[in-house]
């Protein structure tokens, strides 16, 4: 197919989801905008990039935390696919996003249009100076959006301002607790109705005493739909498929005989430069690019397993315990707030993002421990990528060899912002659950265990 | 992959498999190279008078270890330099290790007695023990006495002072937790939990039952066969082999705060009945005697034997003997951690974050009886800050996955195990990401008591990453460049 034609293809499939996916909306959504640098003008923009970093919530160029429904966003600059070897560098801008992503990029024209024609002005086909308009800005930005095949959400429907609502709750109770004279208090429903009393009679907390917005009960019953549809599907191709797929599957074990490990090492200066800018807050946001192996079967397989992965952690995974099957034995990773996986380039590179709780070592110490055969199945269509033995073993469980891939293909985030840098995934869940349990009924041991929360 | 029936204890380094009990006088001095032509003989004879693992010393004993820098004025090639762990060559001070590691405001590198940008670099770090002052002295000066004649200098002379009963400066009991290593056990006692051989020693397998990053070198860079081939099979030779990271962190101990502190948080809270002991052995773990408060949660008894022989899940899930934020409950979780606490998973887990600890104290002590309740007598004996502390030495494979985890993820990290804002009591930063972190939380019912404003109690002042090589390395480290081994080129600097 032309290029051009494929482009259009593509524009297409993209107006589709999008008009597909207002008709029964996701709460959280990630908005992921792919922009052409010019070449003359990455200086200046790599200047004010590093400008905004400098202050995420509050620089004057981009204050983020004017976004009252963002959750992480970070700008990243990407080179170029190594062939054909021209300049290539594309400007990507990455949001987590309460609503859809369409009403944030108009929030942006809204809220911050001067900090984007800062920024977007290194960009290829932004509108020139004269014609900058909110509706020509919208519409530079909603061309260059691109679909991410997978995108995981820690729990789906809690909301930023959640988020930091049942922080100041937890804070608030944190100094009610410190404060009061337990002495003469020795069941745990006592305290529990003190403190409930507490909220109640304090009107800047009383909303604790409700539920959050939750989606609901037709949002759900859609969404069990989809996944027993999406099931149904799976089974099908399972049950007609199965002589396919078992061919399939023995022509890729095959082929881990044969394809090409990583032996080398990322340079040290390298690898000290990427930790430059991490563990400044409890969490980090990861970037990785890689090319896809060549030829159909590995492109044809990549978008499989990341279709079966976006079921997956959207229908199942969507709780906090990411890849964590306990009948199975699986145990899952609780460290992580959002990730995705974006193919670029027709599908030659794979670009994958999170936000993680901790360092990259034990980010890294997760996914070798725990989710090693999720990230297998997906990554080792990448090229170089540590062996794997049937697609799930082996691979990342070579502790060195796949710490050494990571850094072969980390990149640098140059903006990174979180509305919440003190808060691991695991607090944000603590919180909801304090504040879930101020209502209803609860016996000793049920208070018992509500307190153990704070 | 099998490891040998026997290991070759005559290449291993005796500090790798005992702490020199019998020992109690040590020092540590801090080396440098100043003419290469003349320090490679001496230093060759050096490693003839090292204390090997396979004699058990009763008199003195010496161990050597070499920093990055030290390898690079031993004019080793870049190729091979390249082959060591990152975090060995990147050093303890780079921006990023200083904010993992707590070491910024008053723990920067600037301000450190040794290992920091404004001191003189150190190159090697010699380890020496004796069974008393009188041997001790005898053995440094002499040693001196030859490396001075021989293009090497010393920088600093780090002393320590044995205390009663393994104590360390607040009045506890140290040395209990240490990692159990089948193969180092002459008496083969059966242990439920034994840590991989490669979690300490390179060339074995690990953790994940692999071999960790080691330096490898080319057969043509070692014509004199001096190495042993690479026990994973490859044609190359491997300096790693029965050697392994060692890890130094001079920690100033501010007893008289510490103590001070929990005095005050005793007056502060009612819960605790009044007892600033008490409370200390929260922050701990351990009773001063050295009974886990998981053996014992009411009161501190001496009598039990095995103090290291107990779990935190099935007795105090929630932390209501020993807290989730103690020092030894975050620095080895034994089976209270995900994935699936109380497991041997959860085992194997915490096992892959395991440091083989060597250090000693130095300083004289607060008060001689180290009782805290005579400390306690009279807080403000001292008219003048005294330093005395702990020179932390642990020994690992992998420093990244072992020291700095445990120093970073589990010590410093004030979310550790679903809590929020409780660094390490004792050793954790009280800053993170650009806020104070200064509480600790005593789990109990009906609900927490929470300390708040812990001051920091304890101060890097000094520190270093190490390699400490086998016999056979350190006699390839110290042999001149064979034929084949062609002096280093400097391609612009060192990372
Ligand atoms: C001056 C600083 C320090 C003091 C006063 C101190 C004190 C103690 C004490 C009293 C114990 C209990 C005895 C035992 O279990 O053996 C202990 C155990 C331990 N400490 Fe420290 N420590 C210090 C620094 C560190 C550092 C920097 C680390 C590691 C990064 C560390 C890691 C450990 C470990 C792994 C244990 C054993 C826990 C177990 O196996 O249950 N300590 N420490």
């Amino acid at each position: 197919m032309p290029e051009g034609q494929r482009e259009f293809m593509k524009r297409v499939i993209h107006g589709v989801k999008v008009a597909l996916a207002s008709l029964h909306p996701m709460p959280q959504n990630a908005l992921t905008i792919r922009m052409p640098v010019v070449a003359s003008r990455e200086p200046t923009l790599r200047q004010v990039l590093a400008d905004i970093n400098d202050d995420p919530p509050d620089n004057p160029v981009m204050p983020f935390s004017v976004f009252s429904q963002l959750h992480f966003a970070r700008f990243l600059l990407l080179d170029g696919p190594n062939d054909p070897e021209t300049y290539g560098t594309t400007l990507i801008f990455m949001a987590n996003v309460d609503g859809s992503a369409t009403q944030f990029i108009d929030e942006m024209v809204q809220q911050v249009a001067h900090g984007l024609d800062q920024v977007l002005n290194a960009c290829r086909g932004y509108p020139p100076r004269r014609k900058r308009t909110r509706a020509s800005r919208r519409a530079y930005l909603r061309r260059h959006t691109i679909d991410s095949q997978a995108f995981y959400i820690n729990t789906v429907g809690r909301s930023a301002r959640q988020i930091r609502q049942e922080d100041e709750l937890h804070q608030a109770l944190q100094s009610f607790l410190s404060d009061l004279d337990a002495a003469n208090i020795v069941t745990a429903q006592e305290l529990r109705s003190i403190i409930i009393e507490y909220v109640s009679g304090n009107p800047e907390l009383s909303w604790a005493l409700t539920s959050p917005n939750r989606p609901s009960l037709i949002w759900r019953a859609v969404e069990d739909l989809r996944f027993a549809t999406l099931m149904a599907l799976g089974g099908l191709i399972l049950f007609w498929g199965w002589p396919i797929l078992l061919v399939w599957l023995l022509v890729l074990r095959g082929r881990e005989f044969s394809d090409e490990e990583y032996t080398h090492r990322p340079a040290l200066s390298r690898l000290n430069q990427l930790r430059a800018t991490e563990d400044i807050a409890a969490h980090n946001p990861f970037a990785a690019v890689g090319y896809v192996k060549p030829g159909w079967l590995r492109r044809t397989n990549a978008r499989a397993l990341l279709a079966a992965a976006q079921a997956t952690l959207r229908h199942v995974f969507n709780k906090g315990d990411l890849a964590g099957v306990p009948v199975l034995g699986l145990d899952g990773v609780d460290t992580i707030h959002f990730a995705r996986w974006t193919l670029l380039d027709n599908d030659r590179r794979l670009l994958f993002t999170s936000n993680y709780d901790g360092s990259l070592e034990s980010y890294m110490v997760d996914f070798i421990d725990k989710v090693a055969w999720g990230l297998n199945l997906i990554f080792s269509n990448g090229v170089g990528y540590p062996r794997t033995r049937w697609l799930v073993h082996e691979g990342a469980r070579k502790e060195q060899r796949f710490k050494d891939y990571l850094g072969l293909h980390q990149i640098e985030n140059q903006v990174w912002f979180t509305p919440y840098p003190h808060l691991t995934a695991v607090n944000i869940a603590n919180n909801e659950a304090i504040r879930e349990g101020l209502q209803g009924g609860m016996d000793e041991a049920q208070a018992q265990a509500w307190l153990r929360r704070l | 992959m099998a490891i040998p029936d026997t290991l070759e204890f005559d290449d291993i380094q005796g500090l790798v498999i005992r702490g020199y009990g019998a020992l109690p006088a040590a020092c540590y001095l801090l080396l440098k190279i100043r003419d290469l032509r003349r320090a490679r003989p001496w230093l060759r004879e050096l490693t003839g008078q090292i204390s090997y693992a396979s004699h058990r010393p009763d008199e003195q004993a010496v161990n050597l270890a070499v920093t990055y820098h030290g390898l690079t004025n031993l004019r080793i090639e870049q190729t091979i330099l390249e082959r060591f762990s990152d975090e060995f060559r990147s050093g303890m001070t780079t921006p990023h290790k200083r904010r993992i590691l707590g070491d910024e405001g008053d723990n920067a590198p600037e301000q450190w007695l040794w290992g920091g940008p404004n001191t003189t670099q150190v190159d090697l770090l010699l380890m020496c023990f004796g069974q008393d002052t009188v041997t001790l002295n005898t053995l440094c000066h002499q040693l001196r006495d030859g490396m001075t004649d021989h293009g090497l200098a010393q920088i600093a002379r780090l002393d320590t002072e044995p205390l009663p009963d393994f104590k360390e400066h607040f009045g506890f009991r140290d040395s209990i937790g240490q990692p159990y290593i089948a193969e180092f056990d002459l008496w083969d006692r059966p242990h439920p939990n034994p840590v991989p051989l490669g979690e300490f020693l390179l060339g074995y397998p690990n953790g994940y039952g692999r071999f960790t990053q080691r330096p490898l070198v080319e057969p043509g860079q070692d014509q004199h066969n001096l190495l042993a081939a690479d026990p994973e099979g490859s044609d190359q030779h491997d300096l790693g082999l029965n050697g392994t990271y060692l890890v130094f962190r001079q920690l100033d101990q501010d007893v008289p705060g510490f103590w001070h502190a929990m005095k005050h948080q005793a007056e502060a809270t009612d819960h605790e009945r009044a007892d600033p002991v008490r409370i200390a052995a929260k922050l701990v773990g351990r009773w001063p005697s050295g009974t886990a408060l998981v053996q014992s949660p009411t009161r501190d008894d001496p009598s039990v034997i095995d103090k290291d022989d107990f779990r935190y899940h099935r007795s105090d899930q929630e932390g209501l003997k020993c807290p989730l934020g103690a020092h030894i409950r975050r620095t080895h979780p034994r089976d209270s951690l995900p994935p699936e606490p109380g497991s041997e998973k959860s085992v194997a887990f915490s096992n892959r974050h395991r440091l083989l600890r060597r250090g000693r104290v130095y300083g004289t002590p607060f008060d001689d009886s180290l009782d805290p309740a005579r400390f306690l007598d009279d807080l403000d004996r001292e008219e003048a800050p005294v330093a005395r502390g702990l020179h932390f030495i642990c020994l690992n494979g992998n420093i990244g996955r072992q020291f700095e985890f445990v120093q970073h993820t589990w010590a410093n990290n004030p979310n550790f195990n679903g809590l929020y804002q409780d660094p390490d009591p004792l050793v954790g930063a009280r800053q993170a990401y650009g806020l104070p972190q200064q509480q600790f939380t005593i789990q109990q019912r009906p609900a927490r008591c929470k300390l708040q404003d812990l001051p920091a109690f304890v101060q890097t002042r000094g520190g270093g990453y190490f390699f400490l090589p086998s016999r056979r390395a350190l006699t390839f480290l110290f042999s001149p460049p064979a034929n084949g081994r062609r002096p280093r080129t400097r391609k612009g600097a060192t990372p």
